[in-house]
């Protein structure tokens, strides 16, 4: 069960209506380049529907930029959905890359679909500009849940090997699950929920003993007091949650966060690329963005260019061996 | 509790929510008089605008939409005798022959402040029921789901006016266009034949939009259309006659209690018990041979029915994010839209937004009673609208709107295919409700089979321990039995009747 690699045979070349579309929204306004940069709007592409979480982060980090107008001219948030993220990041990575057109994308499409099925976009070959938020990985109980740490779900799981029902989802969470149950040698019965509201509906009517969430989805759930993280899969404890203890203090070497991250096309001018991350960069460590960002459970990062690209590479080949077609 | 409600109201300062609650009044009315456009298809005509309203505007405006049609089907109903919706051919009984006798005036006002009592006994309800629904139904595991879903769509199919049979067809049809796209528990990528626009799966707005939107306009470009003239009561003849109000009240607060109740059940609630209120009446009625000839209950019963029936819709849609009806299905649509997963624990984390949509429920009935009795005249002149005039607006406004949505020519060929499809299929006597509803239900249906099949590890055994989910499903097959039977039995009676003189048979 778990994580399924998938063969989509192949997905015809780019259509050219991809193409078209980034080719128009970048040919509007006149020939860039001439005078200094920006002369026109930045468009942000961002690749979940409006209203979703990163849609709200990234109109909250808009915001903060066009009030600061550090950039001279005004940024857009472009909602291009679908395709669980594919369609925006392949419009962001396919644009011209002359910084009038980059994307707020979550990791997943850049470091884990990519081992699973064919994109029509090279995630090696990316301008990474900035880190926006971060996002830990939990396991959650139910409030009345037997289990009181991590060794004693270990311990249960161990022997009553495939009883416990562990709820995943997308690869950020399959995946974390995965490498858990090799980390432990432990196996759990996996079921598939498509998202951590679906995961916390099932863990407060008891139908689930342990939900695999990201801390901004649990966020309220935890603050009401109605389920429990038995473990956060951070480097160190978040000052968002600081009573959730790691998993490397219980001794499990899991280490799981997804990011949002602002990438441009390849081959991005150095003086457009530096400009950009300066003027994101400090609209995420600004105290607007933090406090928006901070009441949505998710932890600011806003980490440079380098040390976001580093991550995403260092994330994508942790994924590697765990998504390696294996069945 | 009251707080929380008061808030609600409180959102009505803010003038755009009123100005959308009076827009979606008039224009529920507009197509609630107007016959071959309904509450559906208006709603699936401005879903592309959802996004733009957030979600509070957008319920607000829906819920407009939903109380008017009711309301303005009614009207056309008792004056012309022109069921504007299948919610109001009940009113039509009575209420038409009140018109006959001269009272179409007190028809008309009896019918709008029995909606009206029905809409404050709704408000109650769901004021007592929601939050303690909403605990109740965080219980619920996916076996559950999976059950309300299969009784949602085969009560649909069972109980809709309409051939079974066809309903079984077009939501196998309706769940079958729901796999296309990614998978949503391994991610996969299914029937989409190499392109990337398939990808994202259909578009449900486009779906909706071409076959109620598009096809609707193209059944009434089609149909010849010369409706009599109406004559509209002055204002000063909307006065009922105090036997009239008397007898009209306790009928208006049980035809509340049924339509409550039976809102809160899947099926096509409004329309059910309209019906069920009416025979309700008679059965109480110490004159039941009244009924047919301008009797006051026939009126207020159903009238109050469907409008509670309405209202307690809401219900099971906020509560368990499961819509029972494609109105519902297109309420939940407007919300998905804005990012908001209606479910278990939504009052909880969104009192605001589920008190705002009770306070536009209300405010929508208050305005219909205030607004349409003086403008009874205006709406029923509208009758005289050429369709073929109306057309071209409404085809044009489906492809602004599909597009606006998603940006993608794709949406709006698969708008057009599925208009002129569901066109056909409509002249054939297929409804698209069935559809739309197995549409929207499909993903929910697929992800909750696939997760009780995960915890049951495929041993069917796992049902019996699941008692909440074997008593609905238990329920859907009695419910399909008994229906299966009556129209067995309706068809014998029928051949019986048809054979000695064919004068009798007129139900069918």
């Amino acid at each position: 069960m778990s994580i399924s690699p998938i063969r989509t045979g192949r997905r015809a070349a780019l259509p050219a209506i991809f193409l078209a579309g980034a080719l128009l929204a970048s040919a509007c306004g006149g020939p860039p380049g001439q005078g200094t940069y920006p002369v026109r709007d930045i468009q942000i592409i961002v690749p979940y529907p409006a209203g979703s979480s990163i849609d709200t982060t990234t109109r909250a980090l808009a915001e903060v930029i066009n009030d600061q107008g550090t950039l001279g001219k005004r940024v857009q948030v472009v909602n291009r959905e679908g395709g669980a993220g594919s369609v925006g990041t392949t419009a962001t990575l396919n644009a011209k890359p002359d910084g009038y057109t980059v994307g707020v994308l979550p990791d997943g499409p850049l470091t884990l679909v990519p081992h699973t099925e064919e994109v029509s976009y090279d995630p090696e070959n990316i301008s990474v500009l900035n880190e926006v938020t971060i996002s830990p990985v939990l396991f959650v109980v139910p409030e009345d849940s037997p289990y009181r740490d991590l060794g004693d779900l270990i311990d249960a799981a161990k022997a009553r090997p495939g009883t416990i029902t562990l709820g995943e989802g997308p690869l950020n969470y399959a995946v974390p699950a995965e490498k858990f149950e090799q980390l432990t040698d432990t196996r759990f019965q996996h079921i598939a929920f498509d998202g951590d509201q679906a995961t916390t509906t099932a863990l407060l009517g008891d139908n689930l003993d342990v939900g695999v969430m990201q801390l901004a989805g649990a966020f309220a759930q935890l603050r009401s007091g109605k389920v429990r993280a038995l473990a956060i899969a951070s480097a160190e404890r978040t000052d968002l949650a600081p009573d959730i203890p790691t998993f490397r203090e219980q001794d499990v070497a899991l280490e799981w966060e997804a990011y949002n991250v602002v990438v441009a096309p390849p081959e991005l001018p150095g003086a457009v690329a530096t400009k950009l991350s300066d003027v994101f960069g400090s609209a995420v460590r600004s105290e607007a963005f933090t406090k928006a960002a901070r009441d949505l459970g998710l932890v600011v990062s806003g980490a440079g260019g380098a040390a976001a690209e580093k991550r995403l590479t260092d994330k994508s080949a942790a994924a590697a061996d765990l998504l390696a077609p294996a069945q | 509790m009251l707080d929380n409600l008061w808030a609600g109201f409180a959102a009505f300062a803010d003038p755009t929510y009123l100005i959308l609650a009076v827009a979606g009044v008039v224009l529920g009315t507009l197509v609630g008089v107007l016959p071959g456009i309904g509450p559906i298809g208006a709603m699936s005509v401005l879903l592309g605008m959802t996004t733009q309203l957030g979600p509070a505007g957008s319920l607000i405006l829906f819920a407009g939409i939903y109380f008017g049609s009711t309301y303005g089907g009614s009207t056309t109903s008792i004056l012309l005798n022109v069921p504007g919706e299948a919610s109001s051919v009940v009113t039509a009984l009575d209420g038409h022959q009140m018109t006959k006798r001269g009272r179409s005036g007190p028809a008309l006002t009896i019918a709008a402040v029995s909606s009206f009592v029905a809409g404050t006994v709704a408000i109650f309800g769901l004021m007592m029921f929601a939050p303690w629904l909403s605990e109740v139904a965080v219980e619920l595991g996916p076996p559950e789901y999976m059950a309300l879903c299969v009784a949602g769509l085969l009560l649909l199919a069972a109980l809709s006016s309409g051939p079974t049979a066809k309903a079984v067809v077009m939501i196998g049809a309706g769940l079958a266009l729901g796999t296309v796209g990614i998978d949503p528990a391994a991610g996969d990528l299914r029937f989409t034949f190499g392109s990337d626009a398939l990808a994202e799966g259909f578009s449900f707005i486009a779906l909706v939009m071409g076959v109620f939107g598009v096809a609707e306009a193209l059944t009434l470009a089609g149909g010849r259309w010369r409706p009599k003239p109406a004559k509209a009561p002055k204002l000063r003849e909307l006065l009922p006659s105090r036997r009239e109000s008397r007898e009209a009240a306790p009928a208006a607060l049980r035809g509340s209690t049924i339509g409550f109740l039976l809102g809160l059940v899947p099926g096509p609630a409004a329309v059910l018990s309209t019906f069920a209120s009416y025979v309700t009446e008679r059965k109480i009625s110490k004159r039941p041979e009244r009924f047919g000839t301008g009797a006051v209950q026939g009126v207020a019963g159903p009238e109050a029915a469907n409008n509670a029936a309405a209202g307690a819709a809401f219900v099971p849609l906020l509560v368990l994010g499961i819509p029972f009806a494609p109105t519902m299905a297109l309420v939940l649509a407007a919300l998905l839209l804005n990012g908001i997963v209606p479910g278990p624990t939504f009052v909880a984390d969104q009192p605001q937004l589920f008190w705002t949509v009770i306070a536009a429920m209300y405010i929508a009935n208050f305005m219909l009673l205030v607004l349409n009795l003086p403008l009874v005249g205006l709406f029923t002149r509208l009758l005289a609208i050429p369709p073929q005039a109306l057309m071209p607006f409404v085809i044009g406004l489906c492809i602004v709107g599909v597009y606006a949505e998603g940006n993608s020519m794709f949406d709006v060929v698969v708008m057009l295919a599925a208009g002129l499809l569901g066109f056909l299929l409509r002249r054939s006597g297929f409804s698209m409700a069935p559809f739309v509803l197995a549409v929207v239900l499909q993903p929910t249906l697929e992800v909750s089979l696939r997760q009780t099949l995960a915890y049951s590890s495929g041993n069917p055994g796992y049902l019996l321990g699941r008692p909440v989910a074997m008593v609905i499903l238990a329920l859907v097959v009695v419910a399909v039995t008994v229906s299966a039977r009556r129209a067995v039995r309706a068809r014998q009676r029928e051949r019986l009747a048809a054979r000695p003189n064919a004068g009798e048979a007129a139900h069918r």
